[in-house]
């Protein structure tokens, strides 16, 4: 059969109009992400339900801390200790944000109705995890610094420690929220790994030491640069998989 | 137009619904299916809670997963548990849901108020919902499922709980709903669904048992169904030949809606009803 | 186009959602879906429409396609396939429908004997019955008689295995045959 095509002008026009009306979107970036979130839903709504378990965790991180502050102050050797203090007990912080923030929306009454909004659980928990992260960064530096303070420890050698640390962890928990299947895995995973270091710490804390004090303090900074970049990398996947509901 | 294609869900080895084909244009439609039918699933997969294992679900020719945010956008959903936080008033919760559905905050209170005056909440909307009855939180659940004005709209068992004043007042919003989107409600209510849905779809042993419109089917049954009054010491062996569909008890007589089997002098014909339809296909 | 550049274009509109990369993807695909449009409605104002139609949802779902699983023009009569059952299906295109120049149809050059059976008469009663078809079956014929697709090609753009392909081809032609029979 002989087939009429438009002509070329037409056809140009067409083109125009489906571009005009196709969806034509950017891929989320972290920033593209953060900042349209942050735009269009506001704090106060993407943390609405979870003030609670942030306060929970804040007053749990201040009762352990102040109380293995007591402790490190009477030891032999304080910079020994407090190290292996702060490598075991940097994560801990942002270990109950996020597996507390994962069980209050999982638990949460409007769940299924929140998987069918615009902007789903799974994006509130991606902008979460990064607020989580940055919150314990803070927390964990303000924490190392006073604590060097009270003791008067070496304050850089003790950053390095508890930051790496949290690195190290962070990393570990956004490729265990990407690989597992479900969050109760990833949570029971990072369990492990957080109350291991701790229970770790405490029986062996010569081995610990050893290896904190082995490490300079230049391949401290080159380590945080380098699983802060991983960290991005992930989390940029992270953030992808929420916003196009790709199964996590 | 939302439509099925072959789709087949399983969970390990468990198949819960199988080659399920269905195409939904705009009207009322009410999924008719007792309980583990696999009726859940179905609306699961319909608002993209899950996915089929097999087949496909597409809107307007477009796979829904890939439609992403878009098809959210059209949708509303009611699920079966209607959740709710306990603390907040209907308009914050309202509020919330509309803020997540992505609607322009200015356009937000005023809509809000008007789905509050639909549902007639408007007198409690400073209330908290905890001291809300099942019937009032359910009507939240509907009035959230209509914030963004939706082209699809899923109600799981939308009536579970309502008393039959609510009942009514729900029909009432479900036909007043215009005419240019799908309703999709799920029940095994045969009463709920009679008045509203100009189309029924039945599901049995996983699969699509039967589509059509409740006149189509009760249509089919047509000088099939039958009523006769007997002494009740004959109810026992009249229910070994015949299908029994309903019993009511009038002294010691019964009078019997029945289906199938000889067919007795004193048996009068019946119209068929659309309970008749449900209890011919389940029993 | 190029494979490469196609596959640089598809990248572009995905990640920056790149207005000229989309308008260039489109325009070297339009004439091939047009005529897949056009072969069934003989209409061009419907064949446009249809074919603007088809490109939205490519438009829409393009951050899905992975070229790893299916070539691109693979992909987009996949789409296009469904797009078209659709809207033949749905209310607001039946009633707009012309009239369609069935007899002016050639059916693909290696048809079976079967197809060559066909005369213009019973296309026009098949071109009637194929609306009714399930999705699946109207998508074979479709693409098999519009299309002009081969049955490796229906089964890739389908995902489905090529016997089956065939099998529920010549099931239908038969169905559709006999039912054009009786009416």
């Amino acid at each position: 059969m002989t087939i009429r095509y438009p002509s070329e002008e037409q056809i140009r026009a067409s083109v125009r109009e489906i571009c005009e009306q196709a969806p034509l979107t950017k891929r989320p970036t972290i920033r593209s992400f953060l900042r349209d979130m942050s735009r269009n839903l506001g704090l106060r709504q993407i943390f609405a339900g979870t003030w609670d378990v942030i306060a929970i965790c804040c007053t749990l991180f201040a009762v352990v801390g102040v109380v293995g502050a007591m402790e490190l102050q009477t030891s032999v050797d304080p910079q020994q200790q407090v190290s292996v203090f702060l490598f075991a007990f940097s994560p801990v912080f942002l270990f109950l944000l996020f597996s507390l923030s994962v069980w209050k929306e999982a638990e949460g009454p409007a769940w299924p109705i929140k998987m069918t909004c615009r902007y789903t659980v799974r994006h509130l928990m991606a902008f979460r995890v990064f607020c989580i992260t940055c919150l314990s960064f803070a927390t964990v530096g303000f924490y190392t610094l006073v604590l060097s303070c009270v003791l008067r420890l070496q304050g850089l050698p003790l950053l390095c420690v508890s930051l790496s640390s949290l690195f190290l962890y962070s990393l570990i928990q956004i490729q265990a929220a990407l690989s597992l299947r479900s969050n109760w895995a990833a949570c029971g995973l990072l369990a492990l790994w957080v109350f291991g270091n701790c229970a770790a710490a405490q029986l062996w804390p010569r081995f610990y030491w050893e290896l904190l004090q082995a490490v300079p303090a230049l391949a401290w900074v080159a380590v945080d640069a380098l699983l802060a970049g991983m960290f991005c990398n992930r989390y940029g996947i992270y953030v992808r998989r929420a916003c196009y509901a790709e199964s996590m | 137009m939302l439509k099925v294609c072959d789709v087949t869900k399983r969970y390990g080895r468990f198949t819960v619904l199988e080659h399920i084909d269905l195409e939904f244009t705009p009207g009322v439609y009410g999924l008719l299916a007792p309980n583990g039918a696999g009726k859940t699933t179905l609306m699961k997969m319909l608002t993209t809670l899950a996915f089929p294992t097999e087949g496909e679900i597409r809107y307007d020719g477009v796979e829904i997963g890939a439609m992403n945010a878009a098809y959210r956008d059209l949708l509303g959903y009611l699920p079966q548990q209607m959740g709710y936080y306990p603390n907040q008033t209907p308009a914050q919760f309202l509020s919330y849901l509309a803020v997540l559905k992505g609607m322009e905050k200015g356009s937000i209170p005023a809509r809000v108020e008007e789905l509050l005056d639909l549902v007639g909440l408007s007198d409690v909307k400073r209330k908290r919902m905890k001291t809300f009855s099942g019937g009032m939180i359910q009507r939240v659940g509907i009035a959230q499922a209509l914030l963004n004005d939706p082209k699809v709209l899923i109600l799981d068992e939308p009536t579970a709980g309502l008393d039959p004043n609510e009942r009514v007042r729900f029909r009432n919003i479900i036909a007043g709903l215009s005419k240019d989107r799908i309703v999709i409600l799920s029940t095994h209510i045969v009463s709920d669904v009679e008045s509203v849905a100009n189309q029924l779809v039945f599901l049995k042993d996983h699969r699509v048992a039967g589509e059509g419109s409740p006149e189509s089917f009760c249509r089919d049954l047509r000088g099939k169904i039958f009523e006769i009054t007997l002494p009740d010491t004959e109810l026992p062996q009249f229910e070994q030949a015949h299908a029994v569909l309903s019993i009511r008890q009038e002294h010691n007589r019964v009078h019997l809606r029945f289906t199938g089997g000889s067919l007795p002098a004193e048996a009068v014909p019946a119209e068929p009803s659309l309970e008749d339809v449900f209890l011919v296909f389940y029993r | 186009m190029s494979i490469d550049k196609e596959a640089s274009l598809i990248k572009r509109i995905q990640r920056q959602g790149d207005r000229r990369a989309a308008e260039e993807l489109i325009s070297a695909h339009y004439r091939e879906i047009y005529a897949f449009a056009f072969r069934q409605t003989g209409d061009m104002d419907a064949a446009m429409d249809l074919t603007q139609e088809v490109f939205l949802a490519v438009l829409q779902s393009i951050h899905r396609y992975d070229p790893k699983k299916a070539g691109f023009r693979t992909w987009l009569y996949r789409i296009a396939s469904h797009k078209l059952a659709d809207l033949f299906r749905s209310p607001a295109y039946r009633f707009r429908q012309k009239t369609v120049p069935l007899e002016e149809l050639t059916l693909p050059a290696n048809g079976s004997p079967e197809e060559q059976w066909l005369d213009a008469e019973e296309l026009r009663q098949l071109q009637r019955h194929i609306a009714e078809l399930p999705d699946e079956l109207q998508s074979i014929l479709r693409l098999r008689f519009y299309g002009e697709k081969n049955f490796r090609e229906i089964a890739e753009i389908l995902s489905l295995p090529e016997g089956t392909v065939k099998t529920r081809y010549y099931a239908a032609i038969r169905t559709l045959r006999k039912e054009a029979g009786e009416s």
